[in-house]
């Protein structure tokens, strides 16, 4: 690729640099530099080495909290990843009424996080909706304690992060199909494929860059869940379903403790690099 | 000519000088409110222009912020030196923020006349080593409702509603059992609640110098009836993660009999399920052993990072004030802090037909007697954690409570030593 | 079996799942217009939970539009979304070219660092570029609402992997026919990316649309509030009615929608059609 002026490439990067040098690059080191200090956000900050850092790492919390993400990472991801494309490729069609049903799907997706976790919240009541619909087909005798039993808040939680994803990544897939030249199905049509075979041999390797994306993304987004916990179980009980950004949340705006918080807010910083870093190794770059 | 330039030079430079000699003698305070709009928005605006009217150099500006989002906003805006000068906040975040030296102390800035006013037991809820952070402004005692149908229903007499804790278990049985309803929400895995229902109990919370009192027998027993009822589903499942939300919305609903809130959520059940609303009756606050009675408490607070102290001081007094705290009194069933509002005929002229009229009749009696259970400690919300989850373990059952009471000795004697 | 028959079954079978997954994300929303439909005398928090409204009434879309000033809080978050798509779109877009399609100095740490930018959580930034608009005058202001939450590595990723697929010798041709790099970006290759643009359209709107941490922060004069800020009051302290709560939800989600049904055709045109030969 023959370039035309050696500095044309920052030519086209300078807004976007502009903008994120002000106001994302200068807080984040603003906050690298809090996260030695005592910062309380009321008085003025004292540094104290890297006594936050010693302290996160015999926090048990902290491992625990960050356990919890992990988990969130490795059970939502994949789900996240895999069956959106089939939606998009369901619904990537010119069928009567298509039109209506990506909406279905997008609307989870466009709802405020503080209303699906409200939503879900009462349908996860002892006596709530999901329970009744469960006990009346018969699946379960006992009502399940989907956000208030240590074994399963973490996992109700999940689910509706994914239920809320699906359409988002959903549409991400179907841009990326589109690029697609429908000449290659045909092709692989004639030669016999089935289904399964055209999309494994067709659409999956085509969607790299999409599937990529929607990797990094997912695992970037699972990394900082917070709201579906805030709206829905506050990190209860006894902080099974809490994650770790709500843990910094928690320390920043509850114990006033901005500096601890800034340190995991780094260490966080730090594992999700790391995360997308290999993401890109396995999935490849073009 | 020139004698007449001369002459509208100078009248322009005096009207100059007079204007900027107004402008800085005009001072603009801002007052930010916990969600009063839009239902007190009237009242308000009618006490600040009532106050702009008597002070005519003071401006007040009032920003009104969502219920939940206070904290954020207040600390956001007083990390970027934007705060606000008079704010109404909660009793736990005045303390968080007096902690770190960001309120003024009204003790010492307000005339004793001022100060005269305000029930004693009440300013004491925001005084911590000698300093009183807050002005106490509206306040709440909270009164026992309950459904006279599902009592009815189980057999139990609906003119003898309990009156403390140990009664509730076997109530709860009984309603259970003829029922299948839950006898009511307790919110003691909400911040702080606990610790008032072991002060209610008469169990002791810390020592003089700060180490943990609460382990003692009797408050072993007191957790293992809370424990038994969620064990029973007298009380349900959500009582470990949820708070006074749910238990007005289980008391909605029809699921539990009884709710213990402040006469004002009346309002709310009247609108939201009118049928529930029919067959409730109050009586005063279930208690413990020691028989206390909370109140919660509204603050004034002024910030240390305002420009105008004295002008700030002065809004903070005058909108707690008797004339205004009444007036507030009559649009809706709370309570005032000062004495003399609080003998308002208001309070006990009542229609003995109306249940809102009765809670309020029934929350006023109560003020005599009321206290801020919980005085205000150093880390205060490290504190409320643990607590919180020795309540949880014990009623999940990771913990027996005598375990779940001994650890969060430890943990809170480790707190307090650091 | 007649080839007719066989599309008909599959037909079915295709509405048959579509509906089941329709079940599962619209589901739960049902009970949202259920007791956004209620009328006042009906117990909403009824147990067994009750579907059908006994008496439907549309007042309660009525009353929110009277209880707040959504009227105003749309026309803000409709103002402030449509601004942000137009920066984000036309910053990401330049910005992404040269990460996709040109190779220089320092390619690699730029494109990295600008990743990094997703991996800190916002609430831990939020304060400091709260203090740094403070600094800079923009609070209560529209571009306060706008600016510092405009770009975000999001759109730039996104729209990198679009220009990725774009083949190379599109590219190489228009430079033949003497293109400087502006015109190749401009005329030949956003064209051509134009599903992806629609997809970050609507992920910057919705994103814009219920952002509500920082509005709540920057803002403070009401005027200036967006919906989401503005419907957190009907759950206050003294009046929470679950019926105002659940119109003014579903009247915040409307405009989404409507916009997602008019952007759909730029996902399912043919991108490529015309470029490709064979």
């Amino acid at each position: 690729m023959k370039l035309r002026k050696t500095y044309t490439p920052y030519l086209f990067l300078v807004p976007a640099l502009i903008f994120m040098g002000i106001f994302l690059f200068y807080p984040i080191v603003d906050v690298f530099r809090l996260s030695f200090t005592n910062y309380n956000m009321i008085q003025e900050a004292s540094y104290v080495g890297n006594q936050n850092y010693q302290d996160l790492l015999n926090d048990p919390l902290f491992w625990k909290t960050l356990k919890n993400s992990f988990i969130y990472l490795i059970g939502v991801v994949p789900l996240l990843v895999i069956l959106p494309i089939f939606i998009a490729i369901l619904v990537n069609r010119k069928l009567k009424g298509i039109k209506w049903f990506r909406a279905a799907y997008y609307i989870p997706v466009v709802t405020s996080m503080v209303v699906v976790g409200i939503m879900w919240k009462w349908l996860y009541r002892g006596n709530g909706l999901l329970n009744y619909l469960l006990q009346t087909i018969g699946l379960i005798n006992e009502p399940i304690s989907w956000l208030t039993s240590t074994d399963y808040a973490l996992y109700s939680v999940m689910a509706v992060t994914i239920w809320k994803g699906l359409g988002y990544y959903m549409v991400i897939y179907l841009a990326g199909l589109q690029s697609i030249p429908q000449d290659l199905y045909e092709v692989a049509q004639i030669d016999g494929a089935n289904w399964w075979q055209k999309h494994l041999h067709i659409t999956i390797p085509l969607l790299k860059p999409s599937i990529l994306l929607v990797t990094i993304l997912s695992s970037i987004a699972a990394m900082k869940v917070f709201t579906e916990v805030y709206v829905m179980t506050k990190g209860g009980p006894i902080n099974s379903s809490k994650t770790l950004v709500f843990y910094i949340y928690e320390k920043a705006f509850e114990n006033l403790n901005l500096g601890y918080a800034a340190a995991m807010g780094f260490v966080l910083f730090v594992i999700i690099f790391i995360l997308s870093f290999i993401n890109f190794k396995v999935l490849g770059q073009e | 000519m020139s004698k007449k330039l001369i002459t509208l030079t100078l009248l322009v430079v005096f009207l100059f000088t007079m204007s900027s000699i107004g402008l800085a003698q005009e001072k603009q305070i801002e007052f930010w409110t916990m969600q009063l709009k839009p239902t007190f928005t009237d009242y308000i605006n009618g006490v600040i222009s009532d106050f702009e009217e008597e002070n005519p150099n003071i401006d007040v500006k009032w920003v009104d912020v969502p219920w939940a989002d206070m904290e954020k906003k207040i600390l956001a805006a007083t990390a970027a030196n934007n705060a606000p000068d008079v704010a109404n906040l909660n009793v736990p975040f005045s303390m968080k923020l007096a902690e770190l030296d960001a309120l003024v102390d009204m003790d010492a800035n307000l005339s004793d006349d001022v100060k005269d006013r305000y029930f004693p037991t009440v300013w004491k809820a925001n005084t911590y080593e000698g300093e009183t952070h807050a002005i106490p402004w509206y306040l709440s005692t909270s009164v026992t409702m309950y459904n006279e149908t599902i009592f009815e229903n189980a057999g139990l007499n609906p003119d003898n509603p309990p009156q403390n804790y140990w009664e509730l278990l076997e109530m709860g049985r009984q309603i259970k059992e003829k029922t299948g309803k839950f006898i009511f929400l307790p919110p003691i895995a909400e911040t702080g609640r606990y610790m008032e229902y072991m002060v209610r109990e008469g169990i002791p919370l810390m020592n003089d110098d700060g180490t943990a009192a609460f382990n003692t027998e009797k408050s072993v027993e007191f957790l293992q009836l809370w424990a038994r009822m969620y064990e029973e589903r007298l009380i349900p499942e959500e009582t470990v993660t949820e708070g006074h939300n749910a238990a007005v919305d289980f008391y909605q609903s029809g699921q539990a009999a009884i709710l213990l809130t402040g006469p004002q959520f009346l309002s709310r059940i009247e609108e939201n399920a009118p049928e529930i609303f029919e067959k409730t009756r109050v009586a005063p606050e279930i208690s413990g052993s020691a028989q206390k009675v909370g109140v919660a408490v509204m603050n004034i607070a002024v910030l240390e990072q305002t420009e105008y102290k004295d002008a700030s001081l002065k809004f903070a007094a005058y909108i707690t004030n008797n004339e205004n705290q009444l007036e507030f009194c009559k649009l809706v069933n709370i309570l005032p802090s000062t004495k003399k509002a609080a003998q308002a005929p208001y309070f006990t002229e009542i229609d003995p037909n109306s249940v809102k009229d009765k809670a309020k009749k029934v929350s006023a009696e109560q003020l005599e007697r009321a206290e801020n259970l919980v005085p205000p400690i150093e880390n205060q919300s490290q504190l409320n954690e643990v607590i919180n989850q020795m309540v949880q373990n014990a009623l999940l059952g990771k913990k027996s409570p005598k375990e779940a009471i001994s650890d969060a000795e430890t943990e809170w004697n480790n707190i307090m030593s650091n | 079996m007649s080839n007719e028959f066989n599309n008909i079954l599959k037909k079915i079978l295709l509405y048959f799942l579509l509906t089941i997954i329709a079940l599962i994300t619209i589901g739960p929303f049902l009970w949202l217009l259920s007791t956004a439909l209620k009328s006042g005398g009906e117990n909403i928090f009824s147990y067994p939970p009750s579907l059908i409204p006994k008496n439907p009434t549309l007042i309660n879309f009525k009353k929110v539009w009277n209880a707040i000033a959504i009227g105003r809080f749309f026309l803000n978050s409709t103002f402030v979304a449509l601004a942000t798509i137009a920066i984000n779109i036309f910053v990401s877009a330049l910005a992404a070219y040269p990460l996709a399609r040109m190779e220089f100095k320092f390619k690699n740490i730029i494109f990295y660092g600008i990743l990094g930018t997703m991996m800190v959580p916002f609430q831990i930034l939020m304060i400091s570029i709260y203090i740094i608009s403070v600094k800079s005058g923009m609070t209560d202001s529209y571009t306060g609402l706008i600016l510092p939450v405009a770009v975000n590595a999001f759109g730039i990723f996104l729209l990198r992997q679009a220009f990725i697929t774009i083949p190379i010798d599109i590219e190489e041709a228009a430079i033949i026919d003497g293109c400087n790099s502006f015109q190749i970006w401009y005329k030949v290759l956003l064209p051509l990316i134009k599903p992806s643009i629609a997809t970050l359209a609507i992920f910057t709107f919705m994103m814009s649309w219920s952002r509500f941490m920082w509005p709540l922060i920057v803002i403070s004069d009401p005027q200036y509030y967006t919906l989401p800020v503005g419907i957190s009051y009907l759950s206050g302290l003294f009046s929470s009615n679950w019926r105002l709560i659940a119109s003014g939800s579903l009247i915040s989600i409307i405009p989404i929608i409507i916009l997602f049904l008019f952007l759909q055709r730029y996902f399912i045109k043919g991108a490529m059609a015309g470029a490709i030969k064979g």
